[in-house]
């Protein structure tokens, strides 16, 4: 019990002063408040109060103690109060209002308390009951109200009640079926009948009992069973719905949502995963759940359920991120302080987001604040980050600036070598948000992010890349049931090769991509069965596929300047979640994208029928500025169904369909820096995808633990591939070096969390397959003899733990491990002889795999203290990355030496990384 | 240049990493032994042939021969029949020029019954190649050195494709020759005398032939014409072009999907993009087994139509009055030991298996440590036969 109750939360003051105990008390105060009368107290005895401040306010005290007992001086301090106290054995003294608490149990749990009974009414509190429950964690939340059933009867020593009454809608008093009724804290639990009536059993004292349907609010109240009773309960309609907004502690929501396939990451959360060099990553956060693996390590990129890396649509307040990765994509580029949550989808995607075949990952930054100023920032071995917030207009308007960036190039300018003085290795990435409710009915935001990214390859060459994005956002309430959202943004990626070796062959290569996107969505409210969502999207393109230039007077490199690509993507979507029964919710959408290349430029059109060659190109087309080049539409169709077997446990079903117009080209299995984007033309066609999905849902012990079991089938037709030989960079004609094939993927993912308690965590497991089939009439053209073969990133076995353990409030451990079967590569397997020459074979396209994948990390999170008075709250971090030292392959490749064809690996992290963070949070 | 560039970057990029490359295995037990085809049948009439092996290891020094096969080729009503000379070369048994507009099939089948097919090839157009020639000048890698060059042009556009081969033959001259050699005169004893070495060992004729992939395309020109392409660069720092150099260029004209296989092939080759981040796999020729459709064979069946030239030159056409490139091996003087702590020193072993050759005695020790009686060089360097062969082979002219 005690335990229980020093484990307070954070909306608790404490003072805590390590000094000598006494039991007297000498003190003269006079009108002085009785907090400052606490703090004299706890200076001059040792004690420490715990008290909610606010009960405290306007209380003053005028007193004259002369050693007395401090039993004798806290009964007259609160004598004229509703406060009673509780001194425990360790000389804390906790204050509660109107109740008391009690050491023993059960014997008194009834009856005695007359003593100190300040109320008329005594109310017993079960030691358990966590009274100050979710305060921490929802602190705009109103108070619980606390409803009395029943008088209380001394003679009977009855243990249970019963609790009766009805649940209605408030705005059309009709009851309510099918809602839950859940007590926190318990198993107990029951649902209304037809009538809208419910009869539950509950034990005596306090019980905190929520009322819970899909389309309402949650309503809670504290209710003290005296005796048998009834309470009717009212609900309001929800404007949530089914909206994607991450309330933690939402019991059920991962059972009640109809989306399936969706994972929600808090990024506060993700400080209890063990980090890479002391970063937190909401993408490595990511990849710890079922169905999100990442490329590999230092890879950018993730594959999510058996997709291409380029398949996933990384959105940060509704922009675009191309490759928001740092050092080739060892750190993330989104600065987990300044983000919200994150949410990933990659199952149903709602109508509202399209342009990708696998997965949303939908980013949203933190609101500024706007009440007072405030930051965070961390220190460690190779970055530091930065963020501060501060209101412009009280309570109205708010500017948040982030910054990270890394120390690596002041250690290099120091270092002795020469070479190495000279060399660059830099990153930072900067945020800014800025928001400001005009009115109750407008609200207007605006996001800027820049990341970029510099490395000396040679000691005079120099490899850049940057991420640049702008958005606008206005949200307009035309009522509470209809509102709007216009943005307005525009992203930019590219990288630069700055090459100066010895040779004549310097050059300075680059490659720009840029889109400008302007969208509105509406979301209305029609009636309670209804909500309609809408909207329309218009995206431009401009790419630059690359140039080339000679560097210096010598340089031999013929100057090449690939002719920039240009596209509109427009869509118009219309959604509905309908809430067919109490049970049953569909959101059904319906998404129309459209895709334009436009001029000017040149293609080649070639011969039909056969393979694509300089042979059997018949034309060379040449568009003028803004002539319409080529068109695609795909209607593109968005089903899920989620039917409640019970309140915690739901089956859901989804289908998708949707369709993809650029494409990032790489050879490579991971996604490498160089990789550029090529847009859809008359050669090469949008992908398009179809996802089939089933899934089940169970919470126990009030969502304690979530569970589920997701399947899914996907096919795929053009997706990308290549012919043997291919070289994709600077490549005018890559039409004739891409193939497209069929894509096919399935798997089984397993989820089991736990989401409180002491020890947290989750366990995930995959079983998942991805196949392409790169068939054709021509021999060049087809891959594997024109079967389903194993693509790049299929990897059928993917476990991850993430676990962690609070040995005390401030004290706490953490783990992950992940375990992924190695990725398919095809191989050189032997050599041959032809025409003189030696050649070697290499084995079917992905025939071979590289070693599995497993890495352990560790860390250890020391918290600063908690008074809430001292400036700012702290806590480092000491972490162990790959504990195992498994040397995990990060490529592989193969040298010809002496005749011999080895296959080496390259590693990352082989060894243990050590690191220790501080972070501050003020 | 496109690929360089690309090659700049992996290479670039690798450093980056380099600490942490480790060497691993693939596991590779079951090593299929893929039967590889070199068949290419062109318009002279000579006996033809054709090349049967299976694929060897990495560690394994050439192809594993195939023995056994039953080798045709059918042309119209007309079936040549190749019979196997020696182990994995099959000749025909009668002497033919492809001819054109007939379709050329090619079969094997092997001793343990598995059939092989190649698609149905007609014979390429006929182009002749104009002109030969070797000039001076610097490649792209900004090396001094020879150039021979091909020019081609078949005015009906219907050759297009080409792959060449070539034969260099160049002249040898021992630069160390003596007029002694020492010999062993008892083993036992380790004693070791002089005696008269031949003249025959100062010059000699040496014969290489290309063993790279070279194709070349007029696709993308106005008109189908070689001009200058490159068949083979020679660094000004090549022994082979130190005295007298020859060398004999053949042109073949390739089909199309001939040079899509060779160009793919000669892609995953090439030392500079062989284990980047180009897209590796298997290449597919037109030969298919016809008794299992899984199976992969490596080959392809050509039919084409060759002409070649032969040119020659000195190295002082292009190179008066400058020193030579440096010698096929360094000649560094050693003075072996005759005998050692209770036995035969150096000297004798290396006399024994002819790998250095005398230079001069030894008379005042040279500053070796435990001198022998003589100063020995390789053997290269004093005897050219260590390299070639003594007659100029039959076309050679000075």
């Amino acid at each position: 019990m005690r335990t229980k109750l020093i484990i307070f939360f954070l909306g608790f003051t404490c003072h805590i002063f390590a000094q000598e105990i006494s039991d007297r008390v000498s003190l003269t105060t006079s009108d002085a408040p009785i907090e400052s009368v606490l703090v004299q107290l706890e200076t001059q005895t040792g004690y420490t109060f715990f008290y909610v401040a606010e009960w405290l306010e306007g209380l003053q005290l005028s007193a004259n103690f002369i050693d007395e007992p401090i039993d004798s001086v806290l009964d007259s301090i609160f004598a004229d109060t509703v406060l009673n106290y509780y001194i425990t054995d360790d000389y804390k003294v906790i204050l509660v209002r109107n109740t008391v608490v009690y050491d023993a149990l059960p014997n008194g749990f009834f009856g005695i308390a007359d003593s100190i009974q300040i109320t008329t009414q005594q109310e017993a509190v079960p030691a358990q009951a966590p009274i100050f429950y979710n305060e921490t964690r929802k602190p705009e939340a109103v108070p619980l109200e606390t409803v009395r059933i029943g008088k209380e009867n001394r003679d009977r020593r009855q243990n249970r009640f019963i609790l009766q009454g009805t649940l209605v809608n408030s705005e059309t008093g009709q009851p309510l079926e099918n809602v839950a009724i859940t007590i926190n804290n318990s198993s107990l639990g029951t649902a209304t009948d037809e009538a809208g009536q419910y009869s539950i059993e509950l034990p005596a004292g306090e019980n905190l009992i929520s009322a819970n349907s899909l389309g309402f609010q949650k309503v809670t109240k504290r209710i003290i069973m005296y005796n048998n009773g009834s309470f009717d309960f009212t609900l309001k309609q929800s404007l949530e719905g089914l909206d994607e907004v991450l309330l933690i502690g939402n019991l059920n929501k991962n059972v009640e949502d109809t989306n399936m396939g969706t994972s929600e990451i808090d990024v506060a959360q993700i400080k209890n995963i063990p980090l890479v060099l002391g970063e937190r990553d909401v993408f490595k956060a990511a990849a710890t759940l079922p169905g999100i693996a990442s490329a590999g390590e230092g890879a950018s990129g993730y594959n999510v359920r058996g997709g291409k890396t380029d398949q996933n649509l990384i959105l940060l307040d509704n922009g675009v991120l191309y490759n928001p990765v740092h050092f080739f994509g060892i750190f993330s580029a989104i600065n987990p302080f300044t983000s919200n949550e994150v949410t990933v989808y990659k199952g149903h995607v709602p109508a509202k987001f399209g342009g990708r075949l696998s997965s949303v990952f939908d980013i949203k930054t933190k609101q500024a604040n706007t009440t007072k100023f405030s930051g965070e920032a961390s220190i460690g071995p190779v970055t530091s980050n930065l963020v501060l917030e501060t209101p412009i207009i009280k309570n109205k308007a708010g500017i948040l600036v982030g910054g990270r960036t890394t120390f690596s190039n002041i250690i290099l300018r120091n270092l002795d070598e020469e070479e190495l003085r000279k060399s660059e290795a830099s990153f930072y990435d900067v945020v800014v948000k800025y928001n400001h409710e005009l009115d109750e009915k407008n609200k207007i935001a605006a996001t800027g992010y820049y990341s970029s990214d510099a490395f000396s390859i040679t000691s005079d060459s120099l490899f850049s890349y940057n991420n640049r994005m702008v958005t606008m956002q206005w949200d307009h309430a035309f009522n509470e049931n209809h509102k709007a959202t216009i943005s307005l943004g525009n992203s930019d990626y590219g990288f630069n090769l700055d090459f100066d070796g010895q040779s004549n062959r310097n050059f300075d290569l680059g490659y720009q991509l840029n889109e400008t996107n302007l969208k509105t969505s509406v979301v209305h409210k029609l009636n309670e069965r209804h909500t309609l969502g809408y909207g329309i999207s218009g995206k431009l393109y401009r790419n630059d596929p690359g140039t080339i230039a000679p560097k210096g007077e010598n340089s031999i490199v013929t100057p090449k300047d690939l002719n920039r690509e240009r596209a509109l993507e427009s869509a118009v979507y219309v959604s509905d979640i309908f809430d067919i029964t109490e049970r049953l919710t569909a959101e059904a959408g319906l998404r129309f994208s459209f895709f334009a290349a436009l001029g000017e430029g040149v293609q080649n059109i070639y011969l039909e029928g056969s393979p694509r060659s300089d042979a059997t190109i018949v034309e060379t087309r040449s568009f003028g500025s803004n002539e319409v080049v080529e068109s695609y539409t795909t209607p593109e169709y968005r089903v899920a169904l989620r039917y409640l077997l019970a309140p915690d446990l739901s089956v859901k079903a989804s289908i998708n369909r949707q369709a993809q117009y650029l494409h990032r080209l790489t050879t490579n299995t991971t996604a490498s820096p160089v990789d550029t984007w090529k847009l859809s033309d008359i050669n090469i066609e949008p992908q398009r995808g179809v996802q089939y999905s089933l899934g089940l849902f169970k919470n126990f012990k009030q969502g304690m633990y979530e569970t589920s079991i997701e399947g899914y089938y996907k096919t795929a037709t053009n997706v990308l591939d290549y012919k043997v030989g291919a070289e994709v960079l600077l490549n005018e004609r890559l039409e004739q070096e891409v193939l497209q094939g069929e894509g096919k993927s399935y798997g089984v993912e397993f989820l089991l969390k736990k989401t409180k308690g002491r020890l947290n965590g989750w366990v995930g497991y995959t079983y998942a397959r991805s196949f392409i089939k790169l068939d054709s009439e021509f021999e060049e053209a087809r891959v594997n003899n024109g079967e389903f073969f194993p693509s790049n990133f299929d990897k059928p076995h993917d476990f991850s733990a993430v676990a962690n353990f609070k040995i005390t409030k401030r004290f706490s451990f953490s783990g992950n491990f992940v375990y992924q079967t190695g990725r398919p590569v095809t191989v050189p397997v032997g050599n041959f002889i032809v025409n003189n020459t030696e050649f070697v074979l290499f084995s079917d396209r992905n025939e071979f795999r590289i070693p599995d994948y497993y890495r352990l990390d560790l860390s250890f999170n020391v918290e600063g203290n908690h008074k809430v008075k001292k400036l700012a709250h702290s806590f480092w971090n000491i972490s162990v990355y790959n504990v195992l030292g498994r040397n995990n392959p990060y490529s592989v490749f193969f040298v010809a030496e002496d005749g011999d064809v080895k296959a080496f690996q390259t590693s990352i992290f082989s060894v243990p990384i050590p690191t220790i963070s501080y972070n501050l949070k003020f | 240049m496109i690929r360089s560039v690309h090659y700049y970057v992996i290479m670039l990029l690798a450093p980056l990493f380099l600490g942490c490359s480790e060497e691993f295995n693939f596991e590779n037990e079951t090593f299929d032994f893929i039967l590889v085809i070199d068949a290419t049948l062109t318009d002279e009439m000579k006996i033809q042939t054709i090349y049967i092996n299976r694929v060897h290891r990495f560690e394994e020094d050439g192809p594993n021969k195939v023995t056994g096969a039953t080798v045709l080729v059918t042309a119209g009503d007309k079936v040549y029949e190749f019979k196997e000379e020696i182990p994995g070369t099959y000749n025909a048994t009668e002497r033919f020029a492809a001819q054109p507009d007939i379709a050329y099939t090619l079969s094997v089948t092997t001793k343990n019954g598995n059939q092989y097919s190649s698609t149905p090839v007609t014979r390429t157009a006929q182009t002749t190649m104009d002109a030969l020639y070797a000039k001076r000048e610097t490649n792209d890698d900004g090396i001094d050195g020879i150039s021979i060059n091909v020019d081609s042009f078949d005015p009906s556009n219907s050759s297009q494709y080409y792959r060449f081969e070539f034969e260099e033959t160049f002249k040898i001259v021992a630069p160390l020759w003596r007029d002694q050699d020492a010999y062993i005169i008892l083993a036992e004893e380790c004693l070791v005398g002089l005696r008269p070495r031949s003249r025959d060992k100062i010059t000699c004729y040496r014969s290489e032939e290309s063993n790279f992939v070279n194709v070349a395309t007029t696709i993308a020109l106005n008109e189908d014409r070689l001009e200058g392409e490159l068949v083979r660069f020679l660094s000004n720092q090549d022994y082979r072009i130190s005295h007298r150099y020859s060398i004999l260029v053949r042109q073949f004209v390739i089909s199309e999907r001939s040079y899509v296989y060779w160009d793919s092939l000669g892609d995953l080759i090439d030392k500079e993009s062989l284990f980047s981040q180009t897209q590796a796999g298997f290449v597919a020729g037109n030969i298919k087994s016809t008794s299992n459709a899984a199976e992969r064979v490596v080959g392809f069946f050509d039919v084409s139509t060759v002409t070649s030239k032969r040119i020659y030159f000195n190295y002082t056409d292009f190179y008066p009055n400058e020193p030579l490139p440096p010698y096929a091996t360094p000649c560094t003087p050693d003075s072996p030991a005759q005998f050692d702590a209770g036995g035969c020193g150096p000297l004798i072993p290396q006399l024994l298996n002819n790998s250095s050759v005398y230079l001069e005695d030894n008379i005042d020790g040279g500053g070796f440590f435990n001198p022998g009686p003589f100063i020995m060089v390789p053997r290269a360097c004093g005897d050219c036969t260590a390299l070639g062969q003594t007659e100029p082979p039959e076309f050679w002219k000075e």
